[in-house]
């Protein structure tokens, strides 16, 4: 059986000095709720500070930019507009074109990819979560076996939490 | 002035309550303003739609000026909509601190001044209601968008930068809005809930957040250079002397810059004053502002200066004729307003007591602004007017149908900003926070 802990910290630092200490007795952190974008947590629970958005962008961007050239000569070509005797398709505005495409659609996947991975717009909240986290304080959502269930709770009070709540309980297959 | 310094908030519930306690309902003054901006917008909306009803010739446009003040509002709308994204973006890629404070009004006052500038062109155009044949899309004459045309760049860059800079100000105030959300009861709960996307700030959302708005900010750096940049080139691709000019995109992009940060002290000083956040927006800041006007001020004194350089050295006897007449023909008055208001003005800023007094900010902040608009009608109805062949030349005045569109322009300004004032957070709560944490001082 595992259990579900919260532990309630009134400052960063003291949430920084409770992960290694409850991970060494074998508790796994799942959440960490910040007011703030404090980029050290992540290195502390062992997730890569890099976002796999980078990729978003740059897939639209280069959709953009094929997307606004392509069209704009398949326009020039479909309608054979000449204008100041240049050649058709020509070249120099469609940097302009591109440019904005690349930009537009870049963007735009960027933040469709951001939401998807943030889990947003999330219709429901979590049990985790306490009105507190978006003002002063910063939550620590862990899951540990039953038999540890204490001794985690004295760890995570040690370590300066102001409040320590035990959630749901899980069964797991094993 | 000194009792505020005391009460600079030192912990993140400080912060956030000073930053949303200026979100409390709002007094009879407030509201009254707001009537009187929303008034001013009727009534530019009504005159909008009498010239549709009556036709364009209730504007004082005709040959040679074919291009009024509608234009000119449109160059000086979009102007003002640079500085937000150049201090929330570019300063964010830079690491300025000082930008914190004053981003996230500065990025509404550019969501606001780009939907204002978006309407000029349909304005302009008279026969609104086909606005659609700009999109391309396939149709049964096989006629689509050319996209050699300034003009179709224009509507692919103000389009892009509306999007983006939208999306940019909304992102920014996501963790904001949980806040706001999380200490509101009933129907406002639920308002800001549904706006806050249901944010929780877990350290998986604020991965991805963190990485995406660096993103963000480095699409907009590009974007803000390449808008002004192609609205000069409305200008410059035509042959009009005084316009046809290789420097117009760095000088439209200095001035807009220009134009932009006096806005926003123009802006920003009644703002803290009236919302009690002159802990947060402090005269430093404000004077931070001062000195990036006077670089901004002296590029765009040296373009000027370069503009005659080059009508004279190249010897075409029609630009220097036209620039000639820009200083002392008809439209020599506005000429000289807009050199004093926008060079000579600005360096006051070199005087310390000057830069840090409230009074004289904001008086600079609108003489530029003056400056700014007058700029663009020197330009755009200056070269007009005064063209190759005498005979065809002409002065124009503006109708007061364009003037009281004008006016509509700027009440819809104020009254979208004063209600921005009071029902989203006017300064970005988690950045102060961060900024406090970064300091030592949460």
């Amino acid at each position: 059986m595992k259990e579900r802990l919260l532990g309630i910290f009134t400052s960063l630092g003291q949430l920084e000095e409770a992960i290694p200490l409850i991970q060494q007795k074998g508790a796994k952190v799942r959440t960490v709720y910040s007011p703030i974008d404090c980029r050290e947590i992540l290195e502390k629970i062992g997730v890569r500070k890099t976002s796999p958005v980078r990729f978003a962008t740059l897939l639209g961007g280069l959709a953009g930019l094929s997307l606004g050239v392509g069209f704009a000569i398949y326009t020039f070509l479909e309608w054979k507009f000449v204008t100041s005797g240049k050649p058709t398709p020509p070249a120099v505005p469609l940097v302009v074109v591109g440019f904005e495409m690349t930009i537009l659609f870049g963007f735009l996947s960027t933040l469709l990819c951001m939401l998807f991975l943030c889990g947003l717009p999330r219709l429901r909240g979590s049990q985790g979560y306490d009105p507190r986290f978006s003002k002063d304080r910063f939550g620590l959502l862990l899951e540990c076996d039953r038999a540890q269930r204490e001794e985690i709770e004295i760890s995570l009070e040690q370590a300066g939490a102001e409040e320590v709540r035990v959630l749901r309980t899980r069964r797991t297959s094993q | 002035m000194k009792d505020w310094q005391a009460s600079t908030p030192k912990s993140y519930s400080e912060v956030q309550e000073m930053i949303l306690g200026a979100l409390s309902p709002p007094g009879r003054s407030y509201w009254g303003a707001v009537i009187l901006c929303l008034f001013g917008l009727l009534y530019g909306a009504s005159c909008w739609a009498y010239q549709i009803l009556t036709g364009m010739g209730v504007a004082g446009i005709n040959h040679p000026v074919n291009w009024g003040i509608y234009l000119v509002n449109f160059v000086f709308w979009v102007g003002i909509a640079h500085s937000g994204t150049l201090i929330s973006a570019i300063l964010y890629l830079l690491r300025a601190r000082w930008r914190t404070s004053i981003a996230r009004a500065a990025e509404a006052m550019t969501v606001f001044a780009v939907m204002i500038a978006g309407l000029f062109p349909f304005i302009h155009l008279g026969r609104v209601w086909i606005f659609y044949w700009i999109i391309p899309y396939p149709n049964q004459r096989d006629l689509w968008p050319n996209f050699q045309s300034p003009l179709v760049f224009d509507f692919l860059a103000i389009s892009t930068y509306l999007t983006v800079s939208s999306m940019f100000w909304y992102m920014g105030m996501l963790p904001d809005l949980a806040a706001l959300r999380d200490q509101s009861t009933g129907l406002k709960r639920r308002i800001y809930g549904i706006f806050s996307l249901g944010w929780q700030g877990t350290h998986i959302q604020w991965r991805h957040y963190g990485t995406a708005y660096l993103l963000f900010a480095a699409f907009a750096t590009p974007l803000v250079i390449s808008v002004h940049s192609v609205v000069s080139w409305d200008f410059a691709l035509s042959i009009v002397p005084g316009w046809h000019s290789t420097i117009f995109a760095p000088y439209f992009v200095a001035g807009a810059i220009h134009s932009g940060l006096a806005m926003v002290l123009t802006l920003l000083i009644p703002m803290r004053g009236l919302l009690g956040l002159q802990p947060l927006i402090n005269v430093g800041t404000l004077e931070s502002i001062a000195k990036t006007m006077v670089l901004t001020g002296l590029i765009v004194g040296y373009s000027y200066g370069v503009e005659y350089f080059m009508a004279w050295y190249s010897g075409n006897m029609f630009e220097w004729d036209t620039f000639i007449w820009r200083a002392f023909g008809h439209y020599a008055p506005q000429f000289w307003v807009m050199v004093v208001c926008n060079v000579a003005g600005p360096l006051l800023f070199l005087i310390k007591a000057i830069r840090t007094n409230l009074i004289w900010l904001f008086a600079v902040g609108i003489i530029v602004n003056i400056g700014m608009w007058y700029e663009r009608f020197v330009i755009i109805v200056g070269s007009m007017s005064h063209e190759y062949v005498p005979h065809a030349w002409g002065v124009y005045s503006p109708s007061w149908v364009e003037l009281s569109i004008m006016l509509g322009s700027f009440s819809m300004f104020l009254f979208l900003f004063l209600l921005f004032c009071k029902f989203v957070p006017p300064v970005s709560v988690f950045e102060m926070k961060e900024h406090l944490w970064t300091h030592g001082k949460a």
